[in-house]
């Protein structure tokens, strides 16, 4: 018993002198919650990884814009984008498909074409695409038409592969969709040419659609403001929340002042959000989530990171960039 | 501009108990401590013996909170506990005087602030990874009433930066500044008093009252001079920046407990403690940050926004009942073996998260168990009773739901829930 009462001393001591058995990390900082409101921060460069970090996708002569962003079953994400070559006619772009497992690694499914305009009243022209998955399927809505932009509605049922348009447009007077449903109200939000703010438009079924009469939010005029001059390229959510309730978060362009002629706009993506998709605010504060340049945001919200594909000028040409929160 | 919070509140020992002995009845010792673990309890205690007592004890608390169902890594605390008794008269007067210490064994203490609106476990985020010590003292008065009162201290840094000269512009490597640096170590002192009577040789009655603290960070930090190439005309003449931050660091609140103890047989005692925890006075502990900079004819290009005001944080005052059982499962005339359990419940100080704070907190459920040896003495050496203490303890934070009035709120909804294990080992001698 001697030796039981002496070795618990000892056993106390050399604890108390900092043989520990837990790490010695500043803990409490992991895994937080969010709803993808940012701050965003680009992708790193890293030496290290054959990416050229924040790029996704980016050429000396080829744009790159308007991308989309889906998880992919099994792990990685699915992105779209908008690739338009150097060679005439303008506007002549093509939608492309490609899906990576890490964001440090080049895309193990490289990107292809899977949607080229083929309809008269596309004009030779989609772009914009919006991805909505449905229980075996998904739904493309893009813009198409250079004169008379109108939304598009595509379907597929191998992933993304391959895509049945639908035989008309579903929404006229509009470009630049973002689409999600809260599993009855499908709602896009779009833009109109000519006009600086972002508009809805409901849909009981993601085929007839009814736009508002007026646009849900406008560019707010403030000196300095990043989102004084317009706003353009939404990208919208349904985010369903741990507690079971869900809201419509909307990501999209802010231009604080038009560019000189010649020059690329310079936009920052800005936020916002609403519980029943009538009434929409901002945060407080007036900060873009990701800093100029970067515009036609794409969000996917998965637990407590976010990931966003953006476009902007990397060079002479348009990219699409990846930035992630936290 | 971010706000910053500082988050460290309380100490280790009001979150985990401080001995095993205490740990295993569920922390209902404010009547019943008989040991150095008075220091902490109820320094009254202390007058209750005559010998010199020295505990020695290893403590250790791995929380284990989540948030969304993902772990948050909150740290465990863990360090030596150690108390000590020292009898004596005083015109014919029985006292006593003690000190107890919780030494942590990763950091004395650790202060850290984080963005305001991020979310954390604000009672296990910096409380419990800090050091305490108490000093105290017991007498015994006529009718059965001790009376004890003590020091608990707490120390932090307070500090200010300066940089003179010149700022090099465009090449920062060519700048020629001179650090003043100045730092003071600040101590804060609470007291504690107690009061213990033996109503009956059966049952003791007690109460105790801990001071609150707050501990505000205030540093500031200066940059004076001219900003251009070392050798030429400066771009800016006698520019500065000076930018402070105050933030309330370190926050206990007032604490009054009520207390019995009945030994209800020979072999069966109970404990019951009530205490009452002013937690109403807590503050935004995020930071104030006021910033001033005069770059000359550059000012118009440097836009410096107005700190909004923090939201408060609407605390409210909570009372804790703690209920411990000690029995004597077995005696011999060399060994005496007793068994402890115990329950306490802590409802949580936090409302429901609803703004843009996210100061995330539970109610607590802990359930303890533990065990004491008690031996008349080891060999020839220790003559007076060794008792050897073991613990343990699981504390449960049920699930909590939070919901944000608005629907841009970056953190959103979320629940939050958790476990804490823990246990101690504690030595108690006699001399």
């Amino acid at each position: 018993m001697r030796a039981l009462a002496s070795t618990s001393l000892v056993v106390a001591t050399l604890a108390g002198c900092g043989i520990g058995i837990a790490d010695d990390a500043s803990g409490g900082e992991e895994d937080l919650p969010t709803v993808g409101a940012g701050p965003f921060r680009r992708l790193p460069f890293d030496e290290n990884s054959p990416v050229d970090e924040p790029w996704l996708a980016t050429d000396r002569i080829i744009d790159f814009t308007e991308p989309a962003l889906v998880a992919r079953a099994g792990g990685g994400l699915v992105f779209y984008f908008t690739r338009e070559s150097p060679d005439p006619p303008v506007g002549d772009s093509v939608i492309w498909r490609g899906a990576l497992r890490d964001l440090r690694q080049l895309p193990d499914e490289p990107a292809v074409p899977v949607l080229s305009a083929d309809q008269t009243w596309e004009e030779g022209h989609v772009a914009a695409p919006a991805i909505v998955e449905l229980a075996g399927r998904q739904i493309m809505f893009y813009e198409g038409g250079l004169t008379t932009p109108q939304l598009g509605r595509a379907e597929s049922t191998d992933g993304g592969l391959t895509w049945q348009k639908a035989a008309a447009p579903v929404l006229a007077n509009a470009r630049s969709p973002g689409v999600a449903t809260d599993g009855a109200l499908w709602i896009a939000a779009f833009t109109r040419p000519g006009d600086p703010g972002i508009w809805l438009a409901r849909s009981d079924d993601g085929v007839a659609w009814t736009p508002d009469d007026a646009p849900i939010l406008g560019p707010n005029g403030l000196m300095d403001s990043f989102e004084r001059t317009e706003l353009g390229a939404p990208t919208l959510a349904w985010l369903v929340e741990s507690t079971g309730r869900g809201h419509w978060a909307l990501w999209y362009g802010g231009l604080e002042k038009l560019p000189d002629v010649g020059d690329a706009p310079r936009y920052a993506v800005g936020y916002a959000a609403s519980f029943d998709g009538m009434e929409w605010v901002r945060p407080g504060g007036g900060r873009p989530v990701l800093a100029a340049p970067a515009g036609a945001p794409a969000v996917i919200v998965d637990g407590p990171a976010a990931t966003m594909l953006f476009d902007s000028v990397n060079g002479r040409r348009l990219a699409v960039g990846i930035a992630t929160h936290p | 501009m971010v706000g910053l919070t500082g988050t460290a509140r309380a100490n280790p020992v009001d979150l985990f108990g401080f001995g095993a002995r205490a740990q295993g009845m569920g922390g209902a010792m404010t009547a019943a401590t008989d040991d150095a673990g008075a220091n902490y309890y109820n320094p009254a205690r202390l007058a209750g013996s005559d010998d010199i007592r020295i505990d020695v004890g290893y403590q250790l608390a791995q929380p284990f909170l989540a948030v969304d169902g993902n772990s948050q890594g909150v740290d465990s605390s863990r360090g030596l506990a150690i108390g000590l008794a020292m009898p004596g008269k005083l015109a014919g007067a029985r006292l006593a005087i003690g000190a107890g210490l919780y030494l942590p064994d990763q950091q004395i203490t650790r202060t850290r602030t984080l963005p305001s609106q991020q979310p954390r476990w604000s009672l296990y985020d910096n409380r419990p990874q800090r050091l305490f010590l108490a000093a105290n003292l017991g007498i015994a008065l006529p009718g059965n009433v001790s009376f004890g009162a003590g020091i608990s201290y707490m120390s932090s840094t307070q500090g200010d930066v300066a940089l003179q000269g010149i700022v090099g512009f465009p090449d920062a490597t060519t700048s020629q500044l001179i650090l003043d640096m100045n730092v003071d170590l600040k101590t804060i002192r609470y007291p504690q008093v107690g009061v213990s009577w033996d109503v009956k040789p059966w049952l003791t009655v007690a109460a105790t009252y801990r001071g609150g603290f707050k501990l505000v960070l205030d540093q500031t930090f200066d940059i004076t001079g001219d900003i251009g190439t070392p050798g030429s005309p400066p771009l800016v003449d006698n520019g500065f920046l000076h930018l402070r931050s105050v933030a309330q660091d370190l926050f206990q609140p007032a604490q009054v407990t009520a207390a019995a103890h009945a030994r209800i047989t020979p072999r069966l005692a109970v404990a019951f403690d009530l205490a009452w925890h002013r937690w109403s006075v807590f503050e935004n502990p995020a930071a104030q940050i006021e910033i001033e900079l005069d770059i000359g004819d550059f000012n118009d290009l440097v836009t410096i926004p107005p700190q909004e005001p923090l939201p408060a944080p609407h605390f409210h005052d909570i009372a804790t009942p703690r209920l411990g059982v000690e029995w004597l499962a077995r005696a011999t005339p060399r060994r005496l073996w007793r068994v402890r359990g115990g329950y306490a419940y802590e409802p949580s100080p936090t409302p429901e998260q609803f703004g843009s704070t996210n100061f995330i907190d539970n109610d607590k459920h802990t359930f303890t168990t533990g065990g004491g040896l008690e031996l008349p003495g080891v060999g020839d050496v220790i003559l007076r009773p060794v008792s050897i203490d073991i613990s343990l303890v699981a504390t449960f934070l049920p699930e909590r739901t939070h919901r944000k009035l608005v629907a841009v709120d970056p953190i959103g909804d979320y629940k939050a829930s958790g476990l804490v294990l823990g246990g101690s080992l504690s030595s108690r001698w006699r001399f």
